[in-house]
């Protein structure tokens, strides 16, 4: 048996954050998360599978925390799931070097299929 | 008898002795190398010429003159070759009576030899014949003589021999006839020598000479053809024929001679005659004592004389009497000591006596051998015609001279040659005054400058030129406008250029009399437009008998209903009597008429009016009537009032409007058509905070915030171009540096058809701006934050229902995955209200893409059919083929209509989904069968917030903001969207697209 995919939540909404802890929990992944966009920049080892980043938190750009990430060596490989309210800005999400997007709300499943496709 | 030897041989020799002396024949005999004289006998004594004494003494002794000649030679040789010599009319030189005389003689010498051979004598025998040959010799010398006149005389000679017709000829007749040497001629053959034309005459001439009974002289011209060069000669022939007794022509013979030369010259002196007679003028030829012995034809004409006999008069006949002392003694003399004369003199008409002006040129006739005059000649040309010429020259040139306008002549260099009287007034020149002037020099300063270079171009090219110059008075420098016409001078016979001549009228006249005209008429048009007057003339009994339209307008009266007393009828009741008493008192009294009344109009208004009148009268003092004039007064006050309220009036306005500017919350301004203002309203200057100078100048632009002022710039300069109504919406600094939202409109004001201005206004929106970013940011944000517990919501409902599921609670997870749907209308809800938002504010973006239509309808029908179970989907598609579009958009509309359907259709099981591709256009139509749309509200339907209306209002939720944005959507991409419907039977809702799209 392998051991369960590590996927990182990073959004400042906690109601978010719990509701997919839950939801990605129930489907057998290991989650961590915060909602603090600064916290992604600090991971030094532990590092997740997978990152779901929220665009719009307060104090932080998701894109720009996306862009320092693509940057660094230790964390470039790690792919990124960009979500926001405003499905306008999918592009610039791409731009920052997202791997993918979702616009709110989505259907779980969605959610489900891209992390499945992306870990 | 008896006779002894010697005897008789003395006999003997006295026989031959006697014999010899008494021969007729010149006998001698020579003996011994002397040649010494033994015999000679009385004829050869006689010859020798010398006398008797000759015997024994030597020839030569005795003849010492042949000594010399060649008879000594011949002598000689007979003694030493013993050869006889014979001669035959041998020449000698004999000396007889001391004098030396030719004489001619047939003579031989015979040596008379011995045994040995040798000659010891010489017998001389010679027989004179000096006669004979001198007779010869002046016959051969005669006929030498003969021919040489004959030569001399270029005479021929011919005798032709009737019986046998042959001709014999001289040489010389050889040669006219161009026979050659030695032909033997006969007369046939001669005739074919002479010229085809001349051979009938020859004959019949020849016939009557040689005819016995005729026997005429035969002298005739013929030409002949020469054989070798076929060259034709005049000749004249003249003979005689002989007859014997039986009067048969035994000779007939007689000269020729070349006449070519004669005949030649006679024709060239025929041509002079006939050139001379032909010629015009009158040539004549006197004697040296001025007798006319030649007139020429036209003389005869000239002179009016008939016949030779008239004309062959004294010259001086032929001159008027006045003359006649000058003529016979200066011009006779004249011709003859200086052999000519040349001068005008007055012919006289021989039958009318009218005297002919000639000019004469008489001069005298030399013979060209000895140089002595041997006659006068004269040549007169007829002056008449000259005369006549000159004398019209003369009066075109009183003509010009006397012209009103001014003529001038100038030379190539415009030097002037002649300036007539008028001219000369003009420029100031005095009557004979010399002109050493160019004509240019007459011009005002610059005026050749301005046109001389055009003026000599059209008149080289058209020969004149014509136009208006002004002109310079030669001793006050006065400007003289004149309307000017030159043109070139050209010499009629060689064409080259003599000059120019120019016309120019004094225009000054002309000008101020226009000028004066101008003034008048505009005088006049003035005086009737600043007072319209009512004009009006009367007879001496006071009747009106004309008044001009005026009055006809003022009072709507015909012109006869005015005349006589009429007028009257238009004056107000109570005027009447006093105005009509008053004319004719006055008319009466023929003093000058006044009189103030008021008149009624045709609309009932009433005027007051002066009239007055002027008596007038005819030449003679008769009094003839009245011509006056009838003013409105009322009028006059009436327009003065009005003119005043207007004033007033517009003052008012102005201040209103100053005031309501001033206070009026926006800033307004006026541009020109250039764009550029030209007037602000204070409340625009309060603003900026600057004077006008700073806002009506190109300034005005740093006014505006950096980033609007390309656009708004571009935005002016069209409604500028098309005259549009300018609108725009732009940032403007105040005195205190703050940017403003202002939105700026502006109209164009049309003056006939053309913008003559712009007005605009600026009105401070910034607040609207302010509210309005204010209310898109908080749909922004408040969607969300609806959304952020909406997805959280979501994810607890699906980790729920697959607990539920995992627990096999079934109809727990039912209840969870309705509520998920209701999630979903949530969500929809929440972006109705987002798009809405996005759509008013302008922010909504497409993200488009290539993608296939019927695909995607496929899609999301598929998917919506999971979301009823009642109404099945039927989907009819055509081939669509790809559209660059927002797929979600569309899908979006496609989802709003097919939903829609649904819900308005509650009793229906059937929705219809119909695609295909019509040109350029791909269309859907979702058809269903429910409540449809009165035909009243197919329109609103896509309007925002509308909702069915009625009792069913309530059944049917919604914000009433799908087709909106469905609408929106589909416009903003280009395509449209309608519906079709029945109430009661459905809808067909249908939207298309360019399948083209390249945006």
């Amino acid at each position: 048996m392998t051991p369960p995919k590590k996927i990182m939540i990073a959004d400042d909404d906690p109601g978010i954050v719990d509701a997919i802890e839950m939801l990605l929990e129930f489907e057998g992944y290991q989650v961590t998360s915060t909602v603090d966009g600064a916290d992604v920049l600090d991971l030094k080892d532990e590092l997740p599978d997978l990152l779901l980043l929220d665009i719009w938190m307060s104090g932080e750009d998701g894109r720009d925390i996306c862009k320092k990430l693509k940057q660094l060596e230790a964390t470039k490989h790690i792919p990124v799931i960009m979500i926001s309210a405003s499905r306008d800005i999918k592009e610039s999400a791409m731009a920052a070097g997202a791997d993918e997007f979702l616009a709110k709300p989505f259907e779980m499943n969605e959610l489900l299929e891209k992390i499945r496709v992306l870990t | 008898m008896n006779i002894p030897s010697d005897l008789l041989l003395t006999q003997n020799e006295n026989i031959y002795q006697t014999l010899i002396e008494e021969s007729l024949t010149a006998i001698g005999l020579y003996v011994g190398p002397e040649l010494t004289i033994q015999i000679a006998n009385k004829a050869m004594i006689d010859i020798y010429g010398k006398g008797d004494d000759v015997f024994n003494k030597p020839y030569f002794d005795v003849l010492p003159e042949l000594r010399y000649q060649n008879i000594h030679q011949i002598l000689n040789n007979v003694c030493e070759t013993g050869v006889a010599y014979e001669a035959k009319e041998g020449r000698l030189g004999l000396v007889k009576d001391g004098e030396l005389q030719i004489r001619f003689f047939n003579f031989s010498f015979k040596p008379l030899k011995n045994k040995t051979g040798d000659v010891w004598a010489v017998l001389n025998t010679a027989a004179e014949v000096t006669e004979l040959v001198k007779t010869r010799q002046k016959l051969a010398e005669s006929e030498a003589r003969t021919q040489f006149a004959l030569d001399a005389a270029d005479l021929g000679t011919w005798n032709l021999d009737p019986i046998h017709q042959t001709v014999i000829w001289d040489e010389r007749c050889q040669e006219f006839f161009g026979f050659k040497k030695g032909d033997r001629v006969t007369f046939e053959d001669l005739l074919s020598y002479i010229h085809p034309d001349d051979i009938e005459l020859v004959r019949t001439k020849v016939a009557e000479s040689i005819n016995p009974e005729q026997r005429r002289p035969y002298d005739i011209k013929y030409r002949t053809i020469g054989s070798d060069n076929k060259g034709i000669r005049w000749i004249r022939a003249l003979g005689n024929a002989s007859f014997n007794h039986d009067n048969v022509c035994i000779l007939f013979g007689g000269t020729v001679q070349d006449i070519t030369r004669e005949v030649v010259d006679n024709e060239e002196q025929q041509k002079l005659i006939t050139l001379i007679d032909n010629t015009a003028e009158t040539i004549g030829i006197t004697t040296m004592s001025a007798q006319v012995t030649y007139l020429n034809k036209a003389g005869y004409k000239m002179l009016g004389i008939d016949n030779y006999g008239d004309a062959f008069r004294p010259a001086a006949d032929y001159f008027m009497p006045p003359e006649n002392e000058l003529n016979t003694d200066d011009i006779t003399t004249s011709i003859l000591e200086t052999g000519k004369w040349q001068g005008e003199r007055l012919y006289r008409h021989f039958k009318t006596s009218e005297a002919i002006p000639v000019y004469l040129n008489a001069f005298r006739v030399e013979d060209p051998a000895t140089g002595k005059p041997i006659a006068m000649a004269s040549v007169a040309r007829d002056l008449r015609p000259e005369k006549e010429a000159r004398l019209e020259q003369d009066k075109l040139l009183l003509l010009i001279e006397n012209s009103s306008d001014c003529i001038m002549l100038a030379d190539t260099d415009n030097n002037i040659s002649y300036l007539n009287a008028a001219g000369r007034a003009m420029l100031g020149f005095s009557k004979n005054e010399k002109i050493f002037s160019k004509n240019t020099d007459f011009l005002m300063p610059g005026e050749w400058d301005r046109v001389g270079g055009k003026l000599l171009k059209t008149v080289e090219t058209k020969g004149r030129w014509t136009g208006e110059l002004n002109y310079r008075h030669f001793k006050n420098g006065e400007a003289i406008p004149v309307y000017f016409t030159t043109m070139t001078v050209t010499d009629p016979t060689t064409g080259t250029s003599l000059g120019r001549a120019a016309v120019c009228r004094d225009m000054r006249k002309e000008i101020a009399a226009q000028q004066a005209l101008t003034e008048s008429e505009r005088f006049l048009q003035n005086i009737t437009a600043a007072a319209p007057i009512s004009l009006w003339m009367s007879d001496d009994m006071g009747n009106v008998t004309y008044a001009n339209h005026t009055w006809a307008e003022w009072t709507g009266m015909s012109n006869e209903d005015t005349l006589g007393a009429g007028w009257l009828n238009a004056l107000v009741e109570e005027d009447r009597k006093y105005a009509s008493d008053k004319f004719l008192a006055d008319a009466a009294a023929r003093r000058s008429y006044e009189v103030n009344f008021r008149i009624l109009n045709k609309n009932g208004d009433v005027r007051w009016c002066i009239a007055t009148g002027n008596p007038q009268y005819d030449a003679d003092g008769t009094f003839t009537g009245y011509i006056g004039a009838c003013t409105d007064i009322t009028e006059k006050t009436l327009v003065e009032h009005q003119l005043k309220l207007k004033n007033n009036e517009l003052n008012d306005q102005i201040k209103q409007f100053e005031f309501v500017t001033a206070f009026m919350p926006v800033q307004l301004w006026t541009s020109n058509t250039d764009g550029d203002l030209d007037y602000v309203n204070q409340r625009t200057l309060d603003y900026f905070g600057t004077g006008l100078e700073k806002i009506t100048g190109p300034e005005w632009i740093l006014h505006l915030h950096p980033d609007d002022r390309e656009e708004c710039i571009d935005t002016w300069l069209r409604s500028l171009r098309t005259g549009d109504v300018y609108q725009f919406e732009f940032r403007l600094r105040s005195k205190s540096g703050e940017y403003r939202w202002h939105l700026a409109r502006a109209l164009p004001f049309y003056n006939d058809g053309k913008i003559v201005k712009w007005f605009g206004t600026n009105t401070d929106i910034d607040e609207q701006k302010q509210l309005q970013r204010q209310k898109d940011d908080f749909l922004g944000i408040a969607s969300h934050e609806l959304k952020t517990p909406v997805t959280s919501i979501k994810a607890y409902a699906q980790v729920l229902g697959a607990m539920l599921v995992k627990e096999r609670e079934d109809k727990k997870a039912g209840i969870v995955e309705r509520m998920d749907a209701q999630i979903n209308r949530l969500t929809n809800l929440i972006g109705d209200l987002l798009d809405v938002t996005k759509i008013n504010s302008g922010k909504i973006q497409f993200n488009r893409t290539w993608f296939d239509f019927n695909q995607a309808v496929a899609e999301t029908v598929t998917d919506l059919q999971h979301t009823t179970q009642k109404h099945t989907l039927v989907t009819e598609f055509s081939k669509t083929g790809k559209v660059f579009s927002d797929k979600d958009r569309i899908s979006q509309v496609i989802t709003n209509l097919i939903t829609n359907a649904v819900k308005y259709s509650p009793h229906a099981d059937k929705i219809i989904i119909q695609t295909k591709k019509d040109n350029d256009e791909i269309s859907i139509c979702v058809r269903d069968f429910g409540i449809g749309i009165p035909p009243d509200k197919t329109e609103k339907v896509f309007e925002q917030f509308y909702r069915v209306s009625g009792s069913k209002q309530h059944t049917f939720p919604g914000l009433g903001l799908g087709l909106y944005i469905s609408s929106e959507i589909i416009k903003r991409e280009g395509g449209k969207i309608w519906v079709n419907s029945v109430v009661g039977k459905g809808s067909d809702f249908y939207f298309s697209l360019p399948s083209q799209q390249t945006t």
